[in-house]
């Protein structure tokens, strides 16, 4: 579900080395926003100053630059259609969720559980 | 079906040898977290209170390509003042779950939920499918984590420095040594005594005096 954009600064992540958290913490940016915009859940910032910033960071120069921030754009005309939805949401959940022996997931944990992941994979207002 | 424990440890070696084995981050202990990130280039997400509702640290999604940790010790995993046994913690979890997603990814549509309420039935109740899909992928990360080669290596290294010619029926020394390889494998001492029994390295019934 990643758009173009997500893809590529994951891609350039990697190449760099870089954890997703370690490259946050260089950049200053909340590692769960940027894990979002890696998903495709979020689109990129607006801010240009801050995605020149990123670029720079992850190497990308030139044409490279011009079609990082190309991408960003594009991003966000593709904000992805109500991630709220339960189709969503079942590809999301665990498949191998174990109950921990002696330990019961009450009703109250469980419906924490189900509204957690619903937020982790929807956009940002 | 029972569990295949040789057939985890298999694949652990499987997978080290595919994924690990002369790269940069071939050292110990194991860096899972960036295996997960970085080489298997899964999604990790941040989960705000996982522990605390599910009494697991993370869990891999039905599409194989999300990884669920628990947002405090995956904070503290990066973390310069880090806790050890968080940071182990985590590491045991994240191999736990890449061992699902090389052994068991051909049956994800058999035991998958499909519903919400299906995953609330089975959130209390495993059936014994699942328990035993459960023990192969604590099987998997144990020797991931602590592959038997090394663990021997270091069996063989500690032995060499005792008096005792008898020291393998030494409880107290095979507890010392499960206490002195956990800071090397990241391994809690249960789980370094685990290996030794499991990988036939210096099991348990060989020793009197507990260990």
């Amino acid at each position: 579900m990643s758009t173009q954009f997500g893809r590529l600064i994951k891609d350039l992540r990697i190449a760099k080395g870089l954890t997703l958290r370690q490259c946050c913490e260089q950049l200053r940016f909340d590692p769960s926003n940027w894990s979002k915009i890696e998903r495709g859940i979020n689109p990129a910032p607006k801010d240009q100053k801050l995605l020149t910033e990123w670029a720079e960071y992850l190497g990308q120069q030139g044409e490279a630059l011009i079609e990082f921030l190309d991408l960003a754009a594009i991003s966000r005309n593709e904000i992805p259609a109500d991630l709220g939805s339960d189709a969503r949401i079942i590809e999301a959940l665990p498949v191998f969720f174990r109950a921990a022996r002696g330990v019961e997931m009450d009703d109250a944990k469980f419906a924490q559980f189900i509204d957690q992941v619903r937020k982790l994979h929807t956009t940002d207002a | 079906m029972p569990a295949n424990l040789a057939a985890a440890r298999d694949a652990a070696n499987a997978f080290r040898a595919k994924y690990i084995t002369g790269m940069l981050f071939d050292r110990f202990p194991l860096d899972t977290v960036f295996i997960a990130d970085n080489v298997l280039r899964l999604d990790l997400v941040s989960f705000p209170g996982l522990e605390g509702l599910c009494n697991s640290t993370a869990y891999i999604t039905a599409g194989m390509t999300e990884m669920y940790l628990d947002e405090a010790l995956y904070s503290a995993y990066d973390s310069r003042h880090y806790s050890i046994s968080k940071k182990n913690r985590l590491r045991f979890s994240v191999a736990h779950e890449i061992g699902h997603l090389t052994m068991h990814n051909g049956i994800i549509d058999r035991i998958r939920c499909r519903s919400i309420e299906e995953l609330k039935r089975i959130a209390n109740n495993d059936d014994d499918d699942r328990k035993c899909i459960e023990k192969e992928a604590n099987e998997f990360a144990g020797r991931l984590i602590a592959p038997a080669e090394e663990l021997k290596r270091l069996v063989d290294t500690y032995g060499h420095a005792q008096s005792n010619p008898r020291w393998r029926d030494d409880g107290r020394l095979r507890s010392e040594f499960a206490t002195h390889c956990c800071k090397t494998f990241g391994l809690h001492e249960d789980g370094i005594r685990t290996r030794l029994d499991r990988d036939g390295i210096w099991p348990s019934d060989w020793v009197s005096g507990g260990g």
